[in-house]
């Protein structure tokens, strides 16, 4: 359903991408995991088209997103929803409007229908009656949880998330990861979800794909990951401070602790 | 030999720095350019964005009015009182009214009003925008299918450029209106013989030809304002460098526009 062929990126002298290629199959939670700066959202910003590669290819149901041109871009935008790591919320509109927004855009639906429709979505995120409350005036696991029903509301088949868990306690990251199954479970959707969280990678992956130095170097279901002996993976998911990858790129949280806990 | 490898290594540097300054002014114009022709692309908008182009001119214009017009009325009692004084010593004073009308309408009015919206709303624009984009809010218009230019830049553009020539009309009258009370108080004129020299002299050329500057520097400043917002970059220090931009480009452009505008209305030739 998303194909990354070969994909490059630079940033200046940096390179970020360096041959990137992933499959990620309709209905699926694919879980992408790597250390700091190593091309995680990156990826994520060629699969929704806010990047372009330098060279290599990107497709989401087969239509190329490396070359698409405005109109066709938006035809595939509206597939997707992504929950940006900070929520990306619109400061200047409520949460009701925030979650509005897209219908107002897209759709000629009559006032009471978009309405009904966000307090629908507010719902399922478990942030019902909260839709005149201002982005500033919420905590980041709520605004996180409003960002994913914006994400949703024009019933997408591809959801993008870019560290969903990050900077919650515990407890909000597990209602997030519950919202993340029960979004699969309940809708269908097809994910990507970018994470250094091992525990939460564990809870949701169906495969789960480690990217280092701008390649993916081993992807695979959580329990297979598990029995890698890959020296950099076995590093990260036992968040071990000995081993190839440097005390920065290791993440807080091992693995394994995160797998038992499932 | 150590002295030269450095005064060379200095004036490598200062030309890289000057080489960055040219590209980097000439990469902010051209995606200005582009960033208004863009928005006129999307007029077709308008009546869909008409709630957004009367807050931003509610914004701009109903919170602007305040400082436009305390700066009007001292800038026309200003230029009574320095004309004044001058035209007094030829008995002459009886003029000042016409002097501070023309004035006011071919130059100063559209000018004063340009450059407090520049300080005031130009800037507010370029933090407001660099915001969104350095938290990603732009990014996530454009994942909604939104377009950022239809949705954020378009509305600033109409709204300022409407804005601008109704504050210059309020300046222009407000700044008459000063003079005329400078000139009846210290220079003996009666408010009957200030405007009727101030009406008098007035052509409907100086008019419109201070309106269609208004209107112009109204776009200009908008339009400096997103381009700066939109190529922030670098968290809030990015913001701050953007607003700065903003104000400072456009205080430029309204003096070099303004130039080529009075010359083509008055030709000197």
């Amino acid at each position: 359903m998303i194909r990354l062929e070969n994909v490059h990126k630079q940033f200046g002298a940096r390179k970020v991408l360096d041959g990137l290629s992933l499959n990620v199959h309709e209905g699926e939670t694919f879980v992408i995991i790597g250390p700091s700066g190593t091309g995680k959202s990156v990826t994520l910003k060629h699969i929704v088209g806010l990047m372009r590669p330098d060279a290599g290819e990107v497709y989401v149901d087969n239509e190329p997103v490396h070359s698409a041109t405005p109109p066709q871009l938006e035809a595939i935008r509206r597939k997707m929803g992504f929950l940006f790591q900070n929520g990306a919320l619109l400061n200047s509109l409520t949460a009701g409007e925030n979650v509005a927004l897209p219908l107002r855009q897209h759709t000629d639906w009559p006032e009471e229908k978009i309405q009904a429709a966000v307090e629908e979505k507010l719902s399922l995120v478990d942030m019902e009656g909260r839709g005149d409350v201002m982005p500033s005036d919420l905590s980041g696991g709520m605004r996180k949880r409003v960002s994913l029903a914006r994400a949703i509301i024009l019933a997408p088949r591809i959801v993008l998330y870019d560290e969903p868990t990050s900077g919650l306690d515990p407890v909000m990251s597990n209602i997030i990861n519950k919202l993340i199954n029960s979004m699969k479970a309940k809708l269908g959707i097809t994910s990507i979800v970018v994470t250094h969280d091992m525990s939460s990678a564990y809870l949701i992956a169906d495969r789960i794909g480690m990217i280092y130095k701008g390649k993916l170097v081993e992807a695979g279901p959580p329990k297979e990951l598990l029995k890698t002996t890959n020296p950099v993976v076995r590093q990260f998911i036992d968040g071990k401070t000995e081993g190839p990858l440097t005390a920065e790129e290791v993440p807080a949280t091992g693995g394994g602790r995160g797998w038992r806990r499932k | 030999m150590v002295a030269w490898a450095a005064s060379q290594n200095v004036l490598n540097r200062a030309a890289e720095g000057v080489g960055q300054l040219i590209t980097g002014a000439a990469h902010s114009a051209g995606y200005g350019v582009l960033l208004l022709w863009r928005s006129l692309g999307w007029l077709r908008a308008l009546w869909k964005r008409r709630q957004e182009i009367l807050h931003q001119m509610h914004a701009s214009g109903v919170l602007s009015l305040g400082v436009c017009l305390i700066v009007a009325m001292f800038t026309g009692m200003i230029l009574a009182v320095q004309a004044g004084r001058e035209l007094a010593r030829y008995q002459q004073q009886a003029i000042v009214g016409s002097l501070v009308s023309v004035t006011m309408a071919r130059e100063m009015g559209p000018f004063m009003t340009a450059i407090i919206l520049a300080a005031c709303v130009g800037s507010a624009m370029a933090a407001e925008i660099g915001t969104m984009r350095v938290s990603e809010e732009i990014d996530a218009l454009e994942v909604m299918s939104i377009n950022p230019v239809m949705f954020l830049v378009m509305p600033r553009v109409v709204a300022l450029t409407l804005v601008c020539p109704a504050l210059t009309i309020l300046t222009n009258v407000v700044s008459v209106v000063g003079g005329a009370v400078v000139c009846q108080s210290l220079l003996g004129v009666s408010y009957y013989v200030y405007f009727d020299n101030a009406l008098e002299i007035l052509e409907l050329k100086d008019l419109y030809s201070g309106l269609a500057k208004a209107l112009v520097f109204g776009m200009t400043v908008a339009t400096i304002g997103c381009t700066q917002g939109m190529l922030a970059t670098g968290g809030a220090r990015g913001v701050g460098v953007a607003t700065r931009n903003a104000v400072v480009h456009a205080l430029l452009m309204i003096l070099i526009l303004g130039y080529f505008m009075t010359r083509a209305f008055y030709d000197v030739a």
